[in-house]
């Protein structure tokens, strides 16, 4: 069976990468290639001693005491340093239990020290140590504008440089995206106890996107985070469903990337999940299957807060699991197409994947990924903060003192991330204006004319 | 006289799957119009093109090939739970991480790692022949694996076999979008195809078959959902009604080749076949000859796969040649002029345009059915479709590093562009 390896870093990447693996262990007796790292203890331990201890062996597992203290050269240099070589034997390992390996899934955040950092740096690893597994997926958690981490702008455009040029496909997730969602869907669940909507309707248990099944006796802000990694979780579940069940129309994770990637460095997603839960009431009909089309391009179910509509798509995958027919996403994608602007020379872009199982607890779902030039603002806001810092030098010091760590790398970087955002600007303003005509066949003989 | 069926990939092992099951149900149907005895050497004579029959259960004459395992399983236990037939085992070939779409990646790195495998599977199957007439290979045109596996698997039967007969099935995808990056993968394929490696290529367009399942719903109600299932029977049923025996001496693949596609320019095949009642229909389904075949004449004619609902031709849809396969009754005394009625190609004789199998014996619970494979300009929509679309995506330069990083080159896309649009100028001017 083609085979993933999923290698989660820093406190938010195993966190969601526990959830994933405890989701994944319901729905189906999952393959568990994985690599957890982090550089504090908490996190890792916590998942040996539930039910995933039995799940992994510790030769999956490289963790250290300190922590990156929110330093992204601290976690690149350092520790990148310092575990390199434990880390690729553990990858080694994992590598040789597959037939067929197919791809590196990285789970990390981008604001911390390790997870960027750490993150950062496997990337190059896994890229000069499996040069022949040529596709690295990350999803990469960003962080909100008025995230704890004041440093958190540093090292978000640092790890942004190395995703840019490293991994072959990203998805972004912003922290603020989940928590609105939560908001929203927690809302709606009060309303309803509350008696607000006249109907009985209530959200079925645990068919709530951010639903954990844990949270007795947590405090509310972790329970808030367990909510908003729930979501996310179900995110991986929903784009590697193709890997654990049957469907008509399989799509794995390097399918995505070779059709939602036209050119190298424009590999960002922007990622949007319907349903975001089903209703009990029996009087009420599930939303329709149209409805899930129309909500999954709405910006209120995305997982990071962008604007695709205002912006120009190269290319959209829509990832379908349940009773939905062939000719019901056609329908839809013919209903939806007139209100998105595609890119001139890639107008049909879709590509589509049908799954026969649903999620647990709902009859059918829809993920969609969209590369959309709209993604450029996310990077501008990230270096208007990161150059409000820069600009008065500070906190630098904690990353200069750091071994192998330069000025050069924050100029670098933030050079990196502006001409990305360049280049998909650069997009948005094409208009087909130069037509070049086909290739034609000389009347007398077969000889080709190329103009 | 045998014919084995290469699948690849995950739509060219559900339609091969799908058509051993059409080609089985077939012959073993009870509503066939003729005599015992006669039957009993039809359905021996079929059994035996696709079957060997040396087990308790008939085993289908096939490879498998795909870059996954899933979908040959899948494959495989489909056939298991029909209790009547089966894919023989060992003559599946699994190897690799999936191809992603990426058609170099599937005829550069999968195919050449796949051929020796599947050529020597290919020669066990024909070992358990009497006579091998042909392969079939069964594989699409959007994906990564059928299209570039399939491609460089064809060109290697070829170089194997020179003298055998290769018909390769494609399915073309939907114009608007099933993977972002189909129309480069059709290009390179059907550029492969026509440099060397089969002897013609039938094409079934999924806008064609979905047209045909849209208004033939299921039970007779309203438009009902359309599924890949449901595309791969229509595929199927045309692609059996072609292939099964005429009775009396069935005529070889070669012979059919021969007649259909002389000439490397013109090796591009469709299929219509009327007519299509709805389920709840078809038991009172009745339609004399004369009338069916004109209405096949005029579906040719105005390029549509539904055998209703479409607009009268305006201009005139050329052909190199065409094969009629009439099926039921009265058959051998059907009047097929109806059909003959539209130019040919400048070099075939009036006679020799339309040449027409009959067989007495009742196909898939009709009265009188015809399929019609014909050479012509039907290709064409198809075929321009898929080539205006990689041009656009070629002159923009978009994902061409994902081609290039498995090993082609720009040069080769051009010279593939070339190819085809000599295909396109081909067809053309017929």
């Amino acid at each position: 069976m083609s085979q993933s390896i999923l290698i989660q870093i820093g406190q938010c990447g195993n966190q969601i990468g526990c959830r994933f693996w405890d989701l994944a262990l319901r729905e189906h007796a999952a393959n568990n290639k994985a690599v957890l790292v982090d550089m504090e203890e908490g996190v890792v331990n916590a998942a040996l001693k539930g039910p995933l201890g039995d799940v992994f062996d510790h030769k999956q597992f490289i963790t250290d005491v300190s922590g990156s203290g929110n330093n992204w050269a601290v976690g690149n240099r350092f520790y990148g340093r310092r575990y390199r070589e434990a880390i690729v034997e553990s990858v080694r390992r994992e590598a040789e239990m597959c037939d067929a390996l197919q791809c590196f899934f990285v789970l990390h955040s981008m604001g911390g020290g390790t997870g960027s950092g750490v993150g950062t740096a496997i990337l190059g690893m896994l890229r000069d140590e499996f040069p022949d597994v040529y596709n690295r997926f990350v999803t990469a958690v960003f962080p909100s504008a008025d995230d704890d981490v004041i440093t958190s702008p540093y090292n978000s455009i640092l790890a942004l440089k190395q995703l840019t040029e490293v991994a072959e496909c990203v998805l972004p997730i912003e922290n603020q995206a989940l928590q609105d969602i939560c908001t929203r869907i927690s809302k709606f669940s009060s309303q309803s106890k509350a008696g607000i909507h006249t109907s009985a309707a209530k959200i079925k248990e645990g068919s709530a996107v951010s639903d954990s099944h844990q949270g007795a006796g947590k405090c509310s802000v972790q329970k808030a985070f367990d909510s908003m990694n729930n979501i996310v979780a179900n995110l991986l579940l929903n784009l590697t469903c193709s890997a654990r069940f049957e469907g008509s129309l399989n799509v794995d994770l390097n399918e995505i990337s070779m059709n939602l990637v036209p050119f190298p460095r424009l590999h960002y997603l922007v990622s949007s999940m319907a349903p975001l839960y089903s209703l009990t009431d029996v009087n009420i009909p599930q939303r329709r299957l149209d409805s899930m089309f129309g909500d999954a391009f709405s910006p209120a179910h995305q997982l990071i807060r962008a604007d695709p509509k205002h912006g120009l798509y190269l290319a959209c995958a829509l990832m379908v699991r349940g009773k939905a027919q062939l000719s019901d996403v056609r329908r839809n994608i013919e209903r939806i197409k007139s209100s998105l602007r595609f890119v001139h020379w890639n107008q049909e872009g879709w590509k589509t994947g049908l799954c026969a199982v649903p999620p647990t607890g709902q009859p059918y779902s829809l993920l969609t990924l969209a590369n959309n030039t709209c993604i450029e603002k996310t990077f501008t806001d990230l270096v208007v903060r990161f150059n409000r810092l820069y600009k008065r030098k500070a906190h630098l010091h904690h990353y200069l003192t750091v071994d192998g760590m330069e000025v050069a790398e924050f100029d670098d970087s933030l050079q990196s991330v502006q001409s990305l955002i360049a280049e998909y600007k650069d997009l948005q303003t094409t208009r087909q204006s130069i037509f070049i005509p086909r290739l034609q066949v000389a009347a007398s003989d077969y000889s080709m004319q190329y103009t | 006289m045998s014919i084995i069926t290469v699948q690849i990939g995950q739509c060219g092992n559900q339609i091969g799957t799908q058509l051993f099951s059409t080609i089985y149900d077939d012959i073993f149907s009870k509503d066939t119009g003729i005599q015992a005895s006669k039957n009993e050497d039809y359905m021996d004579a079929a059994l035996n093109r696709f079957f060997s029959c040396e087990g308790s259960v008939p085993e289908a004459r096939a490879v498998m090939v795909d870059m996954e395992q899933k979908v040959i399983s899948q494959a495989v236990s489909a056939a298991k739970r029909t209790g009547r037939w089966r894919f023989a085992s060992g003559q599946q070939y699994v190897r690799g991480s999936g191809s992603g779409n990426n058609w170099a990646r599937g005829f550069a790195a999968h195919g050449p790692r796949a051929s020796d495998a599947v050529l020597d599977m290919l020669r066990h199957e024909s070992e358990k022949c009497d006579r091998a007439d042909g392969f079939l290979f069964a594989t699409s045109l959007a994906g990564g694996t059928g299209s570039g596996v399939g491609a460089r698997l064809c060109a290697r039967v070829r170089e194997e076999h020179p003298r055998a007969v290769v018909v390769c099935h494609a399915v073309a995808p939907y114009a608007a979008g099933e993977v972002a990056v189909q129309s480069y993968n059709a290009l390179l394929t059907l550029a492969s195809l026509r440099r060397g490696g089969a002897d013609a290529v039938v094409l079934s367009a999924n806008d064609d078959l979905h047209a045909v399942c849209a208004t033939t719903p299921r039970g007779g109600g309203g438009r009902e959902p359309v599924s890949f299932d449901d595309l791969n029977a229509v595929a199927c049923r045309q692609l059996a009604a072609a292939l099964l025996p005429a009775e009396g001496a069935p005529p070889s693949l070669s012979d059919v080749v021969d007649a259909l596609a002389p000439h490397a320019d013109y090796r591009l095949l469709s299929m219509r076949h009327a007519p299509q009642p709805t389920a709840a229909a078809l038991p009172f389904t009745e339609v004399a000859w004369t009338p069916l075949l004109r209405r096949l004449r005029r579906m040719h004619a105005a390029t549509s796969a539904r055998d209703e609902g479409f607009e009268r031709e305006s201009g005139r849809v050329r052909s190199v040649a065409d094969l009629l396969t009439v099926r039921g009754d009265g058959a051998d005394d059907a009047d097929c002029d109806a059909i003959a009625d539209h130019r040919g190609a400048v070099w075939a004789p009036p006679g020799e345009r339309v040449r027409v199998r009959r067989c007495r014996r009742r196909y898939g619970g009709l009265r009188r059915s015809a399929v019609l494979v014909s050479n012509s300009q039907a290709v064409l929509g198809t075929v321009e479709g898929i080539t205006e679309k990689a041009w656009r995506l070629f002159a923009s330069r978009a994902y061409l590093h994902q081609y290039v990083a498995c090993g082609l080159t720009e040069d080769d896309f051009v010279q593939s562009f070339a190819d085809v649009e000599q295909v396109i100028h081909s067809y053309r001017h017929l």
